[in-house]
């Protein structure tokens, strides 16, 4: 786990779990930059399985419609919990 | 259809399915849920962002807060079970998520709130199936 910051580049869980996520479907393994953090919030993955969960960092970040559509010149922003992120290395890009 | 949702799994909560007949019951698969009960992983059937094939939205113009007394009920009982603590909002979309998918895709905003009030009236032991049933 790490802490981000604007510009970062991050790549989301790829993993589809048997329970409440909030990361969309549409979003998952995909990569994005990290626009602003969002405060910190408890997991709602956990919350929602009554697992006690501290706040973490939310982020807002941004994807390449192309990249998750195929098709679009705009980008999709999505608020994020950082247990969903993690860093791009630099082969990963 | 539904041959296509992985890891359906058996829930014996189906109980529940006849409360006051709203939203529920209305296809002929009594007790069967997308629930992850063989822990395998799926998307779940909430979460249709960028999939193709639904109709468009239909705006309605001057639209009320409720288009029945028992919505505005079923906002309130929410509400007032959320301020209390006896579950939390995550607890509350997560019991909406885990409706069975052909009851999901039939039921109204409010429909999908009624099941998750009762269903999680139940699984938190605050009353029994028999008594929502009952009324």
């Amino acid at each position: 786990m790490a802490d981000f910051a604007a510009g970062d580049q991050v790549r989301t869980t790829r993993f589809d779990p048997p329970h409440h996520c909030r990361l969309p479907r549409y979003v998952r393994g995909a990569a994005g930059t990290v626009i602003e953090q969002q405060g910190s919030h408890p997991l709602a993955d956990d919350r929602a399985r009554g697992i006690p969960a501290e706040p973490e960092p939310v982020y807002t970040v941004r994807f390449l419609a192309r990249e998750l559509f195929g098709s679009g010149d705009h980008g999709v922003t999505v608020d994020i919990w950082e247990s969903h992120l993690s860093p791009m290395k630099g082969q990963d890009r | 259809m539904l041959a296509g949702i992985n890891g359906v799994g058996h829930n014996d909560a189906a109980g529940l399915k006849s409360v006051s007949g709203v939203g529920l019951a209305r296809l002929p698969l009594d007790g069967w849920t997308c629930q992850g009960e063989r822990g395998g992983a799926m998307s779940r059937i909430n979460d249709v962002g960028g999939m193709d094939g639904f109709p468009r939205i239909q705006q309605e113009l001057d639209e009320p807060p409720f288009h029945a007394d028992w919505e505005a009920h079923v906002f309130a009982l929410n509400r007032a079970l959320l301020g209390h603590g006896v579950y939390n909002l995550d607890e509350f979309r997560d019991a909406i998520e885990r409706m069975p998918p052909q009851d999901y895709l039939a039921s109204s905003y409010y429909e999908k709130w009624f099941h998750a009030v009762t269903t999680l009236l139940v699984e938190k032991g605050v009353c029994s199936a028999a008594e929502v049933r009952g009324g």
